[in-house]
C-alpha cells in the first residue's frame, strides 16, 4: 500500500443556526503517519474525521489527499478506510460478506475477491469466522472484522471514528495496540478521533487538540505533554498545576517570576512568550512534598508552603490535594514506592513544604 | 398441637397478605387482561365469520332457509363464470398496483420521518396521518371532485388551463381512480411500518457503505432495502389486505370495469338475496388476504436475520 499525506486546508462547517463546528482548521498528516484529532465533545473532531471521509460538506476550505484536492469528490470515489465507533457492520450480511462489500462495489471478480478476503481475515486473526454473522461475535471481533473490512479495499487513509469507544479496558488497550502495529506494518496514513488522551497518547504520531472548533495545537505526543501551547491544552492532557504570574525579570531564555498567589517562580525557558502576563503551569508529578519543619522555614523560587487537604491512594501513585495559604488549591501525585520506602507519607491536615525543579515551569502565553 | 396452633396464628397474616398477592397476580394475568376483548371477538367476530364460510359450502332453498345438502356449487361457479373471474384479477390487479405504488412513495416519505428534523417530522406525520381522521365516503365524493370526467373537474381544469392537456382526462370512473382513492387512503398503513424499519437501522451503517464505494443506489439495494424488509412487506402486506376488501372506493369512484369482490358481496347479499354465492366470494377474499401474509411471512422467515442486530 503506498502511502499518502493528507492536507486540511482552512478547513470550516457551519451548521445552519448553530455555532461553528470547525473554525478555519489546518493540518498536515504526512504520510504513514497517524494523527490524532483529541478533544471533548462538541470540540469539532468528529465533524472534521467526516468531512475528510467526505460524508459531511465543508462550508469551505480544502481538503488535499496525496497533493490532489478531493474537497469535492463523492464519498463511494474516495477510498477510505472508516471504522466506526458501533462497528456499523452490515448486520444481514456473514463476516465474509461483510469484507468482500468494498471489493465487490469496485468490480473485483469472485475469485480474486475470496482470496483477498481470506487474507485480510487471517490479516485480524479471524479466518475461521467466516460464514458468522455480526451479531454472533463479541465487541471486539466485530471490530476486527470492521478493520478488515476497512482494510482490504486497500485504502489510501484510514479513519477512525472513536472505534474502541464501546469495548471495556483491557480490550481497548490490546486493539490499540494491534491497530497501531498493523497501521505502521502497512504504513497507512491514518486520522483518528478520540476523546481518551490516553489512547491519543498510546496510538498517535501527532495530536492536535482540539477545542469548541478551533485547532488548540498540534504536536507529537511528547512534545504536546511538556509544552501545552495553551491553558486548554495544558488542562485537557493530563493535570496540571496553573499559576497566574508576572514576569519580574527576563535573562535570556530564563526569567523570574511573581504568581498571584504569592509564590516566586524561576523559569528556564520563555520560549517565544511575550508580554509580563503570563500563566505557569506545573505538572502534578514534578512537585515533590516534604513535612514543613518550621512554619519560618524560607521558601525560595519554585517552593511553597501548603496545607494537605486529601491523600488519595491509586495503587503505584499516590495523589495529593493541597491548598497554599491563599486558598489556590494544587495537586502532587507521588509515586506510592518513593513515598512509602525512606520518605515520610503526608496525611491529610500536614502542613507541607511544596518544590518542583525550575525546568519543570512551563509558561503559556495569555491571548 | 398447641405447636401447631400458635404456628398457625403467627403466620395468619402473612397468609392473608400471599393470598392477595397470587388473586392479584392472577387477576392481571395475560390470560385474564385480553379475555374481554376475546369474549367480545368471539360473538361478534369469528362466530358470525365462521358462519358466513360455513354458508358457502350450503344450499339456499326457495323459501330462502340455507341449510344442507352440502356442496361446493358455488366455488364451481365462481371459477366457471367469466364475470367473477374478471372482477376477481381487477381486485387483485388494483391491490397490487395500490401496494407498489404505495412503497415506492412511502420510501421517501418515510426516510425524511426518520433522518429529518423535528418540525420537518411533525408535518410530515399531519399530513400523512390526516386522511384518517376523515371519512371514506367524505374522502371518495372529494375525489369525484377532484378526478372528473368533464372539463370542469379540479384537476382537468388545472391542466387544460395550464395548457398541459387540449382535452379533458377521463380518469373518474377507471381502474386508475380507484388506486388513486386506495392510495391516498391506505399510504399511512405503508409510512408508518416502513419508518419504524428505517429508524432501526443505525445511519453509520448506510455511511459506512458508502465509504466502502457504494454509490446512493447501491446503499439502498444492497442495505437499506432489505434491513427494511420487515416493515416493507409489513406495510405492503396492510396495504394490499386493506386495498383488496375495498367496497366504498370501487363503488364511488370506480367504474363498472372496476368493480372489486367487495362489491360483489354486497350485490350478492343485498340485491340477488343469494347469501351462499355472496358468502363464497367474502371466503375467496379472505383467502387472497391470508395467502398475501403467507408469502409475507415466509419471505420474512428466509431471511437470515429477523431484526436488525446493531
Amino acid at each position: 500500500m503506498k502511502s499518502v499525506e493528507v492536507r486540511l486546508e482552512k478547513l470550516t462547517k457551519h451548521y445552519l443556526g448553530q455555532v461553528i463546528a470547525v473554525d478555519n482548521v489546518s493540518l498536515t498528516v504526512k504520510a504513514g503517519e497517524i494523527l490524532a484529532l483529541l478533544g471533548p465533545s462538541g470540540c469539532g473532531k468528529t465533524t472534521c474525521l467526516r468531512m475528510i471521509a467526505g460524508l459531511v460538506d465543508p462550508t469551505s476550505g480544502e481538503i488535499v489527499v496525496g497533493g490532489k484536492p478531493t474537497t469535492h469528490t463523492p464519498v463511494h470515489r474516495r477510498n477510505v478506510g472508516m471504522l466506526f465507533q458501533n462497528y456499523a457492520l452490515f448486520p444481514h450480511m456473514t463476516v465474509a460478506e461483510n469484507v468482500a462489500f468494498g471489493l465487490e462495489m469496485r468490480g473485483v471478480g469472485k475469485a480474486a475477491r475470496e482470496k483477498r478476503v481470506r487474507d485480510a481475515l487471517d490479516l485480524v486473526q479471524l479466518n475461521t469466522f467466516g460464514d458468522r454473522l455480526p451479531a454472533q461475535l463479541s465487541g471486539g471481533q466485530q471490530q476486527r472484522v470492521a478493520l478488515a473490512r476497512a482494510l482490504v479495499i486497500e485504502p489510501s487513509m484510514l479513519l477512525l471514528d472513536e472505534p474502541l469507544g464501546a469495548l471495556d479496558k483491557g480490550l481497548r488497550e490490546s486493539m490499540q495496540v494491534e491497530i497501531r502495529s498493523l497501521q505502521q506494518r502497512l504504513g497507512l496514513t491514518t486520522i483518528m478521533v478520540t476523546h481518551d488522551q490516553d489512547e491519543a497518547l498510546t496510538m498517535a504520531d501527532q495530536i492536535a487538540v482540539m477545542h469548541q472548533g478551533n485547532l488548540e495545537q498540534i504536536a507529537p505526543a511528547g512534545e504536546i505533554y511538556r509544552k501545552p501551547k495553551t491553558r486548554f491544552v495544558a488542562g485537557f492532557i493530563g493535570a496540571s498545576n496553573f499559576f497566574e504570574a508576572t514576569v519580574t525579570a527576563r535573562n535570556g531564555h530564563a526569567a523570574q517570576l511573581a504568581a498571584a498567589s504569592g509564590v516566586s517562580l524561576q523559569a528556564e525557558d520563555m520560549g517565544s512568550v511575550q508580554g509580563d502576563k503570563v500563566i505557569v503551569t506545573v505538572r502534578p508529578e514534578a512537585v515533590t512534598v516534604a513535612p514543613l519543619v518550621g512554619e519560618g522555614q524560607t521558601t525560595g523560587a519554585n517552593m511553597a508552603v501548603a496545607t494537605v487537604e486529601q491523600v488519595v491512594y491509586r495503587g503505584f501513585m499516590l495523589h495529593y490535594y493541597l491548598r497554599l495559604a491563599n486558598g489556590e488549591p494544587m495537586v502532587a501525585y507521588r509515586q506510592t514506592q518513593t513515598e512509602g520506602f525512606g520518605n515520610v507519607v503526608s496525611a491529610a491536615g500536614d502542613r507541607v513544604l511544596l518544590s518542583w525543579a525550575s525546568d519543570a515551569n512551563h509558561v503559556i502565553q495569555i491571548n | 398441637m398447641s405447636d401447631f396452633a400458635t404456628m398457625k396464628q403467627a403466620t395468619a397474616p402473612r397468609d392473608g397478605a400471599l393470598l392477595w398477592k397470587s388473586i392479584e397476580r392472577r387477576l392481571f394475568s395475560p390470560g385474564i387482561l385480553i379475555l374481554p376483548l376475546a369474549i367480545f371477538l368471539l360473538f361478534f367476530f369469528f362466530i358470525p365469520a365462521i358462519r358466513l364460510m360455513t354458508f358457502s359450502v350450503m344450499t339456499q332453498n326457495a323459501q330462502g332457509v340455507i341449510g344442507a345438502p352440502f356442496t361446493l356449487a358455488h366455488y364451481i361457479r365462481f371459477f366457471e363464470v367469466d364475470l367473477y373471474q374478471k372482477v376477481l384479477w381487477s381486485t387483485i390487479r388494483i391491490s397490487l398496483i395500490t401496494s407498489f405504488l404505495a412503497a415506492i412513495l412511502a420510501y421517501p416519505v418515510a426516510t425524511v420521518l426518520v433522518r429529518g428534523n423535528i418540525a420537518l417530522t411533525r408535518i410530515i406525520t399531519l399530513i400523512v396521518i390526516a386522511p384518517l381522521a376523515v371519512s371514506v365516503v367524505v374522502r371518495a365524493y372529494g375525489w369525484q371532485l377532484i378526478l372528473g370526467n368533464g372539463p370542469t373537474g379540479l384537476l382537468n381544469y388545472v391542466l387544460m388551463n395550464l395548457g398541459i392537456i387540449e382535452s379533458p382526462l377521463a380518469i373518474l370512473f377507471s381502474d386508475s381512480a380507484v388506486v388513486i382513492g386506495s392510495l391516498h387512503i391506505f399510504f399511512p398503513m405503508m409510512v408508518l411500518p416502513l419508518s419504524s424499519a428505517l429508524g432501526k437501522i443505525d445511519p453509520n451503517i448506510q455511511q459506512a457503505a458508502r465509504t466502502l464505494g457504494a454509490p446512493a443506489w447501491k446503499v439502498f439495494v444492497r442495505v437499506t432495502l432489505p434491513l427494511s424488509l420487515p416493515g416493507l412487506l409489513a406495510g405492503f402486506t396492510l396495504v394490499f389486505s386493506l386495498a383488496s376488501a375495498s367496497y366504498v372506493i370501487p363503488a364511488l369512484i370506480g367504474g363498472p370495469g372496476s368493480q372489486m369482490l367487495g362489491n360483489m358481496v354486497e350485490q350478492q347479499v343485498l340485491a340477488v338475496y343469494d347469501w351462499p354465492f355472496g358468502a363464497t366470494i367474502a371466503t375467496i377474499l379472505v383467502l387472497i388476504v391470508i395467502l398475501i401474509n403467507a408469502i409475507s411471512m415466509k419471505l420474512l422467515g428466509g431471511r437470515r436475520i429477523k431484526a436488525n442486530a446493531s
